[in-house]
């Protein structure tokens, strides 16, 4: 249902040295808990690479450390360029996201399945779709899609669904969903979630 | 709505498989270029 004027020219492998183009520009952040605590969320937070191509991508992929090879409280933070990876985003205010709690060992290959299907376009919700994020902490690793519109519950299924294709995840996997609202109001990312019955 | 109803097309649309396919060669594309490049010691 996408129109098809805004797809990449449907011919770029005709010119082998052509680049492919996103649909959508995304932003790869990264952030590290600083030891002190007054320090703004905000000013944690550094911009690793913008990508308009899958060579761009790639480029940067393949110099950076992976989740799994770090140790210390760390979240990576892949948003549509524009969006900051913040609740209070004017994007995000109204949105949420869903939650899924990996063991150790898993999240590398998980978190590079899911980039691809992002900058890929798979999940197929459009503008819905603001960004991914992958926090690394001591006893687990959390894989979080956050969409612009927590209400919209076809948008959020369809969401939910993308993701355990992609990740593998039976049908029958409960995930997690959080208004970011709520996030706001009790100041924690990954508690007080609502387990799927949406 | 049941729990395991999918909200997704089936069969996937084509494109998912090309772009996959395409993503695929150009990482391996990168990877050799990288490969090729003439290795140096930092002083």
């Amino acid at each position: 249902h996408e129109p098809a004027t805004t797809a990449p020219a449907a011919d770029a492998s005709a010119d082998p040295k052509a680049l492919h183009p996103l649909r959508t520009s995304y932003t790869l952040w990264f952030s590290q808990r600083s030891k002190d605590k007054t320090v703004a969320y905000e000013s944690n937070m550094k911009t690793v690479g913008v990508f308009n191509t899958v060579e761009d991508f790639w480029q940067v992929y393949c110099h950076i450390l992976k989740p799994g090879d770090l140790t210390q409280h760390s979240d990576f933070h892949l948003f549509r360029t524009g969006v900051r990876p913040m609740w209070e985003d004017p994007v995000n205010k109204d949105g949420g996201k869903w939650i899924i709690r990996l063991q150790k060992g898993l999240s590398s290959r998980m978190w590079e399945d899911l980039q691809l299907a992002v900058i890929g376009d798979q999940f197929d919700v459009g503008e819905e779709l603001c960004g991914i994020v992958c926090s690394v902490r001591s006893h687990e690793d959390i894989l979080s899609v956050w969409n612009k519109s927590a209400s919209k519950t076809d948008v959020t299924s369809r969401i939910r669904d993308t993701l355990k294709r992609i990740l593998g995840l039976s049908q029958q996997t409960v995930i997690e969903y959080k208004d970011h609202s709520a996030s706001l109001r009790d100041h924690t990312s990954y508690q007080n979630t609502v387990p799927e019955a949406r | 709505q049941p729990a395991s109803s999918s909200t997704e097309l089936s069969p996937p649309p084509a494109y998912l498989a090309e772009r996959i396919a395409l993503f695929d060669r150009l990482l391996a594309e990168y990877q050799s270029q990288l490969a090729a490049k003439p290795r140096a010691p930092i002083k």
